[in-house]
């Protein structure tokens, strides 16, 4: 008796990178960081969590940061698409 | 309603951007200049680092956000990117409005709103370890 071949599963994981600026930047060592998310549809909030595991140095600091996407600061139930500049905006001082 | 916003390299030009407003009964200014030292360390200046192109923008979105919110009739902000050394100007704020009370008003809380979401950060360059810092 034949069995149906099985489909290959699709890793459901979201590659992208998030730009770092200032002290971030700093802690971390590098101005990008790439962010394995395990969701089809990651929010910011998802990613906030990723990013915590994939860069320790920031975890700290991401609860009083936020997230541009495309240059626009979103909230934390924001869907990422492929192909969105994510940049953590945190520890701002300018003027 | 005159909405003025730019980021130039280095210090700020000594004449500001020009916000001629004949209605205007208030105009103030605001600068922020380098000082000597930070954190008790003297420093040779501030390096400041930009996310362009959207610290430019989202400064023109919070000057039209104040201009809205206290009746603003212009508003001119500049900011530095790059090394400004000490004693050079590095942000400028004008606002002009047809009375006093709401120009001071808003020029507080442009501040305080762009020291919180506007992205742009600033590094010391200390005289004693100018390496440390950078960004």
């Amino acid at each position: 008796m034949s069995t149906a071949p099985t489909k290959p599963e699709i890793d459901p994981v979201m590659r992208v990178t998030v730009k770092l600026f200032g002290p971030q930047s700093v802690a971390a060592c590098c101005d990008t960081v790439e962010v394995d998310i395990d969701h089809e549809s990651p929010t910011c909030d998802d990613l906030r969590r990723a990013l915590a595991t994939a860069c320790p140095a920031v975890a700290h600091t991401l609860g009083a940061s936020r997230f541009a996407v495309n240059c626009e600061l979103v909230d934390e139930m924001h869907r990422i698409d492929a192909g969105d500049e994510i940049a953590l905006i945190g520890m701002v001082s300018g003027g | 309603m005159m909405i003025r916003a730019q980021i130039f390299d280095g210090p700020l030009p000594d004449e500001p951007i020009t916000l001629q407003q004949p209605d205007a009964g208030a105009v103030i200014n605001f600068e922020g200049v380098v000082r000597p030292g930070e954190d008790g360390r003297d420093i040779d200046g501030l390096n400041y680092q930009t996310y362009d192109p959207m610290a430019e923008k989202t400064l023109r979105q919070l000057g039209e956000q104040t201009c809205e919110r206290f009746g603003l009739i212009g508003l001119s902000v500049e900011h530095s990117r790059g090394h400004v050394p000490v004693g050079r100007r590095s942000f400028r704020l004008r606002i002009a409005s047809a009375h006093r009370k709401q120009a001071l008003a808003a020029m507080d809380w442009f501040i305080d709103v762009m020291k919180r979401d506007v992205p742009i950060w600033k590094h010391p360059v200390f005289v004693s370890d100018p390496e440390v810092s950078k960004p």
